[in-house]
């Protein structure tokens, strides 16, 4: 059987990815996550081994990031823009101009429907997982996830219609 | 069937029932440009997908690998933010254990002798007394000393924000809903009305322990 620490260490990629999302900085969220895995190893004991590690991991990294905010009453920090790659790896024109808008469009959704897009197209979590994690009813994950995927889709939309307009 | 971003969305999921989903599919046939929408839907999951990518092989994953290993993990210090979160969190937790002394639904319009004396003199994160305890402080954008606080009971936990001006502490936000316990954790603040309340007075990030063992010890002298 896989050990506490190993478990966690397990699932140190996707809870970057997570605090990725909250924060909105790629610092920030290593600084979260690292925060995040020391309370996490000191506090194992709360944990109830059969319920889903990755949830009460996520729960804990957002609950650090909102003292945080609170604590210098600030919004994190505007999008990183650089580093964006494409799902290659690599980083063409058009490719580039939509994951930016993308991005820029995620990072400004607010913070509600960010982190429930995060738990459910990121971490592709199912409603009830995600609603448990961040302690909501099933019903509002449902309508932060569509009003997110909404604004998103309309970047998606904007961006088809300029790239064909181009051709 | 009116086909609105919920259903979509759901159906992007496949989280409706079976039913659902057919009229959902049905309607769709009907309406080309909601299956346009579903479309865009799709696409921008998987744009998300690659502006979030998961990273993993770095030397930072190697090295909390090595502290969790070693159980040696010591508090972010790039730019000490999460350290005081990791304080507040904690002590947060400690709040789980106050003993019960104010009324469900009722915050302290009024502050009483016990909640001004606390504020005064208590020291954020410090283990509550009578119920109350300091989470932190700041001075807000018109110089007033200002300080989000806890109080209440195991059973109807509140959070509130006073300021202090010449006469005393001024309750300028409350909020009556206790956080939740969950998994053993108690979340060091859940009130968005009382996160608002902050955000509108401005001003300074949350003073450090040192800063603010100074303006307790003068008495709350502005500076």
């Amino acid at each position: 059987m896989t050990s506490f620490p190993q478990q966690l260490v397990d699932l140190l990629p996707r809870l970057r990815r997570f605090a990725r999302a909250l924060t909105r900085s790629d610092a920030d969220a290593d600084d979260l996550a690292q925060a995040a895995i020391e309370r996490a190893l000191v506090h194992g004991a709360s944990w109830q081994p059969g319920t889903r590690l990755d949830s009460w991991l996520f729960r804990i990294a957002q609950n650090l990031w909102r003292d945080e905010l609170r604590a210098h009453r600030r919004r994190a920090e505007p999008l990183q823009e650089e580093n964006l790659p494409g799902e290659d790896g690599r980083v063409s024109l058009p490719r580039q101009i939509e994951v930016r808008d993308v991005a820029r469009a995620f990072d400004e959704l607010p913070d509600e429907q960010r982190v429930v897009m995060a738990l459910v197209v990121l971490e592709g979590m199912r409603y009830e997982q995600a609603a448990h994690t961040l302690g909501l009813p099933v019903g509002t994950v449902m309508s932060r996830l569509a009003r997110a995927r909404s604004r998103l889709a309309v970047v998606v939309s904007g961006e088809s219609r300029r790239l064909h307009a181009a051709k | 069937m009116e086909l609105n971003d919920e259903l979509l969305s759901g159906y992007l999921d496949d989280a409706l029932d079976a039913d659902t989903r057919a009229r959902v599919e049905a309607a769709m046939d009907a309406d080309p440009g909601a299956r346009l929408r579903l479309e865009n839907m799709r696409q921008a999951d998987q744009a998300l997908r690659n502006v979030v990518p998961l990273k993993s092989g770095d030397s930072f994953e190697a090295l909390m690998k090595e502290r969790v290993a070693g159980r040696l993990v010591k508090p972010a210090a790039r730019r000490g933010l999460l350290p005081w979160a990791v304080a507040a969190s904690v002590l947060g937790l400690i709040a789980g254990y106050f003993l019960p002394r104010m009324d469900a639904g009722q915050g302290p319009e009024v502050l009483d002798r016990a909640l001004a004396r606390a504020l005064d003199t208590q020291k954020s994160g410090s283990p509550a007394v009578d119920g109350t305890q300091v989470l932190l402080t700041f001075q807000a954008a018109d110089g007033r000393h200002c300080r989000l606080f806890r109080a209440g009971d195991a059973d109807a936990m509140g959070e509130g924000l006073a300021c202090r001006d010449e006469k005393g502490w001024k309750l300028t936000a409350w909020d009556a809903s206790a956080p939740e316990s969950v998994d053993g954790f108690r979340t060091a603040g859940a009130s968005a009305l009382v996160d608002g309340a902050m955000v509108a007075l401005g001003g300074k990030p949350a003073m450090s322990r040192e800063e603010e063992d100074a303006v307790i010890r003068s008495s709350w002298r502005r500076h």
